[in-house]
């Protein structure tokens, strides 16, 4: 398990409806090491797919396999390997932004020393640390999502599953976050989810593009670029989920 | 703009009008009398002072002395009529008494204070003209001096103590500045805060408005409240045409130096009210300004009152009594600071607390304006980088490291007592619970007697003890004595094999059935449920469930850590009321003893016949409220899982556990049935085993229930 070439992430005709709105329809994919970009229409599916694989939302058909086995029959094990930044998250404005990642550190059973120079790491990298000490409640929107992001990295999960992590940063954030993603992408899978494409561009190693709960293509950045016949991205994007 | 919404907005005239009810209903409570008409007093008052305004001063306390008189030979004579009537005019006649004797006396009192004086300059001891004392003698000579020659008059005096009758105003009138600050500070909650102070200059000028506001706010709060309270005192004992008089006709102001009269009192009173007023607001304004945090800015307030309080008790001949006079109380409180004839030694030099009081007051309120219009200026909305404030957020960055740690338990339970201000629900319980009663028991005459053998013969009942109780019985020589005998005697006839004589008190009063162990078990409801209710609700409000759930402990063990807490919560509660019961309960009828009886000694008040120790009983009974406040508590925690707003679960509580219960404790049958206010109290239900088993099942399903949500979304 320790070693990162068995790490494994299946996902076989997953469904999720909501009453009769069909979020995810029968999705299918393997994941192995790497940064993955989903990019897709707002209610495209994609924060739909994040709370399945996170199992805050119940399936109705298919199966997700960690290494071969369901995430269900795992259970608590698989969480402990998994980092999520939900899309929408609310922080306890009470806490200190420290306070706040030791509260989630505490959640995901990391030993408590371990957990206290991973959290000054952390902080420093989404560049908090002059602010830790204050009070989440007083916190800027893009400070907030910092906060949340560091709480998906610590425990140095092997599964890290970013729900619009940009929303809400400014340039140099970004750009920022993108160069940490790229370092932490060797050893693990990343899940990007964005509507915006430069997000991923230079990021991702494999880019899915979903529509209407469907997957409907996929492949690395350079090869989907050519296959459209485009300059970057954005041309793919306009090919595939452009037509409406 | 500013001033309009604060001074004439809903919230600012809306409370002032009730606080002017209020302050009118005190008024009106205060001179009621239940037997008499509400003007009787005053009407007799009166006719008392038209009475005697032909007299002279000792003419008139002539009449006083021999009313007195008279009524006191009519008491021992037997002959006193004992009617509301007469008593309201022998109390007159004491009140107008101490008038006159007051006129009478004032003349000698102040030529006494100049011949003291004299004979004291020849006196060696104090002839050393650089002493405090010296000093002091010779000032208060002086001070006196001016008033020689005043004329005092007799009149309605009560017009004018009957406002110092009561604090009520005092207190109450500093609500209003509490409303104004906070209505200063709304902005900073509602995010308008950065539009608003977007530049230094900008900040400063609202600051200055702010302080003309809250100046006004002060004006028109001690306008309103001691206006109408000096009118109503002065309509009520028809004082209103009196403001001529000298103010020291009134025995209240013997030791007043300065002459005036009692309009110009007023006046001068209702000036230093506004201006402390003013004062105190500055004080809270300029707290809530330095500490954003509110729960930390409620600890500071409470820590400054505190040691102003204290100081407030400084004896005058120490180094510090100015602090005495220069302090928040004595501006809220202002009478006893002015009625009171004091020299402080300020540098060896006689100054009057009165004085330093008032000099200080304006100089004060102009040294908190500045520093307020200067914090103001300086202070960002976010995260100032201020270099003054730089060392202060060093030190909160270090106090948040150290802090912020502990295990999940500590922190969930810090989330729950802080954040969610848990400890402010228990102090008030503490507070609450420091005024409860002691439960009765049915007393009887013979009780004395009853509870002495008790004591004497306490133990398994022989055929030794029955016999020495016979012995007790042809012994005794006063009914009381006889009857307890007779009883105890007659109660050992039906005792069963094993049963002791029991000292009963502290079990009678347990076991009583009473409207007391209902309001036991609703406030320790009630503030149970307040305590637990945002216990799974305040996650959804945070909105962080989804994040808590994909993390590997926030489940099951999140959730198992929330089960540890409301234990914890239970115990504490159930320990806080039940304990300080105990600790009441054996201060007044004993300790309970003889815990090893069994509990048919006990047949006069006895639950249920089973075949328990009384200790056992003891154990039984507090154990069963302990689970019963549990189920409560887990009945609290499923509700607050479905809640998404913390509110709404403290009124989801209320409405199914706390409502019903509340009317239970009032006598509806309905409400009991429907609560867990019988089951609480155990003593109602004795013997049933239904309701607990039915309880029981109410744990399981809530536990259960709480368990759910925290699974599914
Ligand atoms: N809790 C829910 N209840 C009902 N419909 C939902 C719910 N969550 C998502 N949906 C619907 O499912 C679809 C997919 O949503 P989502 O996964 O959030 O899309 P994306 O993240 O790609 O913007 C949308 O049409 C949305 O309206
Ligand atoms: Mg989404």
């Amino acid at each position: 398990m320790k070693n990162g070439a068995n790490m494994k992430l299946q996902i076989c005709q997953l469904c999720k409806k909501y009453g009769s709105k069909v979020a995810l329809d029968h999705f299918s994919f393997d994941f192995e090491c790497g940064v993955y970009g989903i990019i897709g229409a707002n209610g495209a599916g994609k924060t739909t797919l994040m709370n399945l694989i996170t199992d805050n939302v119940k399936r109705d058909s298919g199966q997700i396999l960690w290494d071969g086995r369901d995430i269900l029959d795992l259970g608590k094990k698989f969480r402990a390997v998994v980092g999520y930044m939900p899309q929408q998250s609310g922080v306890y404005g009470e806490y200190s932004a420290r306070e706040f990642l030791r509260y989630i550190a505490e959640l995901k059973e990391i030993p408590r020393k371990k957990a206290k120079g991973q959290i000054e790491e952390l902080l420093n990298i989404v560049n908090l640390k002059e602010v830790a000490h204050k009070k989440l409640g007083g916190f800027s929107g893009g400070m907030k999502q910092r906060v949340l992001l560091a709480q998906a990295l610590l425990g140095e999960p092997k599964l890290l599953i970013l729900d619009e992590p940009t929303a809400g940063l400014d340039p140099k954030e970004r750009l920022r976050l993108r160069n940490y993603i790229i370092e932490l992408s060797k050893d693990r899978i990343v899940f990007l989810t964005t509507h915006i494409i430069s997000d991923i561009e230079s990021t991702a190693n494999e880019i899915l593009l979903m529509k209407n709960g469907q997957l409907i293509k996929h492949g690395a950045p350079q090869a989907l670029i050519a296959e459209v016949c485009g300059k970057n991205l954005d041309d793919v994007y306009m090919a595939y989920l452009g037509d409406d | 703009m500013e001033c309009k919404r604060i001074l004439l907005g809903k919230p600012f005239v809306l409370l002032l009008v009730a606080l002017l009810l209020v302050n009118t209903y005190f008024f009106v409570y205060q001179n009621r009398d239940e037997e008499t008409d509400f003007f009787y007093y005053r009407d007799t008052y009166d006719a008392v002072l038209t009475q005697l305004s032909d007299l002279s001063f000792e003419e008139a306390l002539a009449w006083c002395e021999e009313f007195e008189e008279e009524t006191n030979q009519q008491w021992i004579e037997g002959t006193w009529d004992f009617s509301q009537e007469s008593a309201i005019k022998r109390m007159i006649v004491q009140q107008v008494e101490e008038q006159y004797a007051h006129l009478v006396g004032y003349e000698e009192y102040l030529e006494n204070i100049q011949k003291n004086a004299k004979k004291l300059q020849g006196v060696s001891l104090f002839a050393d003209n650089s002493s405090f004392a010296y000093k002091n003698t010779v000032k208060t000579a002086e001070d006196f001096a001016s008033l020689s020659g005043v004329s005092v008059t007799a009149g309605h005096d009560l017009a004018v103590t009957g406002v110092f009758a009561d604090a009520w105003t005092e207190i109450i009138s500093l609500i209003p500045i509490f409303l104004v600050c906070g209505l200063f500070l709304q902005e900073r909650r509602k995010g308008l805060h950065v539009l608003v102070n977007a530049t230094p200059m900008g900040r400063g000028k609202l600051a200055v408005k702010r302080i003309g506001i809250l100046f006004l706010a002060s004006a028109i709060t001690v306008l309103v409240l001691f206006g109408s309270k000096i009118f109503l005192n002065g309509y009520l004992y028809r004082g209103l045409g009196e403001w001529g008089r000298t103010l020291q006709s009134i025995p209240m102001f013997y030791n007043v130096p300065y002459s005036m009269t009692v309009g110009k009192f007023w006046l001068w009173y209702l000036a230093v009210k506004i201006v402390g007023l003013f004062f105190a607001g500055l004080v809270l304004w300029l707290i809530q300004a330095l500490i954003s945090n509110i729960s930390a800015a409620v600890g500071v307030l409470g820590v400054v009152a505190g040691v102003e309080f204290a100081f407030t008790a400084i004896p005058s001949s120490s180094f510090f009594a100015p602090l005495r006079y220069v302090n928040l109380f004595s501006y809220i409180n202002y009478q006893p600071v002015f009625t009171r004839y004091l020299n402080l030694s300020v540098f060896g030099n006689p100054v009057s607390g009165n004085a330093i009081a008032c000099i200080l007051l304006p100089i004060l309120c102009c040294i908190l304006a500045l520093l307020l219009v200067l914090v103001s200026k300086k202070k960002y909305p976010i995260g100032g980088k201020r270099r003054s404030f730089q060392k202060w957020e060093r030190f909160k960055a270090k106090a948040d490291r150290t802090f912020s740690g502990g295990g999940l338990f500590v922190k969930e339970a810090k989330k729950l007592l802080f954040y969610r201000r848990g400890i402010l629900v228990l102090l008030i319980l503490i507070l609450l619970l420091t005024q409860f009663g002691i439960p009765y028991r049915d007393e009887m005459s013979s009780d004395l007697y009853q509870a002495y053998y008790q004591e004497k013969y306490a133990g398994p009942i022989t055929e030794d003890t029955v016999k020495a109780l016979q012995e007790e019985l042809t012994t005794a020589t006063e009914s009381e004595q006889i009857s307890a005998l007779t009883q105890m005697l007659s109660e050992i006839s039906r005792a069963k094999d094993g049963d002791w004589i029991v000292p009963s008190e502290p079990y009678e009063a347990l076991f009583t059935v009473q409207q007391y162990h209902y309001t036991v078990a609703l406030t320790a409801l009630l503030f149970l449920s307040l305590l637990v209710s945002p216990i799974a609700s305040q996650e959804r409000q945070a909105e962080t469930v989804t994040l808590l759930y994909s993390t590997s402990g926030g489940r099951r063990r999140l959730w198992l850590m929330k089960q540890a807490l409301i234990f914890s919560a239970t115990l504490v509660v159930w320990f806080l009321v039940y304990g300080s019961e105990l600790l009441r309960l054996t201060d007044f009828y004993g300790n309970f003893t003889c815990l090893a009886a069994p509990l048919s000694s006990l047949a006069r008040v006895s639950l249920y016949d089973w075949n328990i120790s009384l200790g056992q009983t003891l154990v039984l009974l507090y154990a069963l409220r302990l689970s019963v406040l549990w189920t409560a508590a887990q009945f609290c925690f499923a509700l607050s899982s479905v809640c998404k707003k913390n509110s709404n679960a403290v009124i989801l509580n209320c409405s199914i556990l706390i409502l019903p219960a509340a009317l239970g404790a009032i006598g509806s049958s309905i409400g009991s049935c429907l609560s867990m206010l019988l089951p609480l109290t155990v003593i109602d239900l004795a013997p049933a085993i239904f309701p607990y088993l039915f309880l029981f099942v109410i744990f399981i399903a809530a536990a259960a229930l709480s368990r759910c949500f925290c699974k599914i979304k």
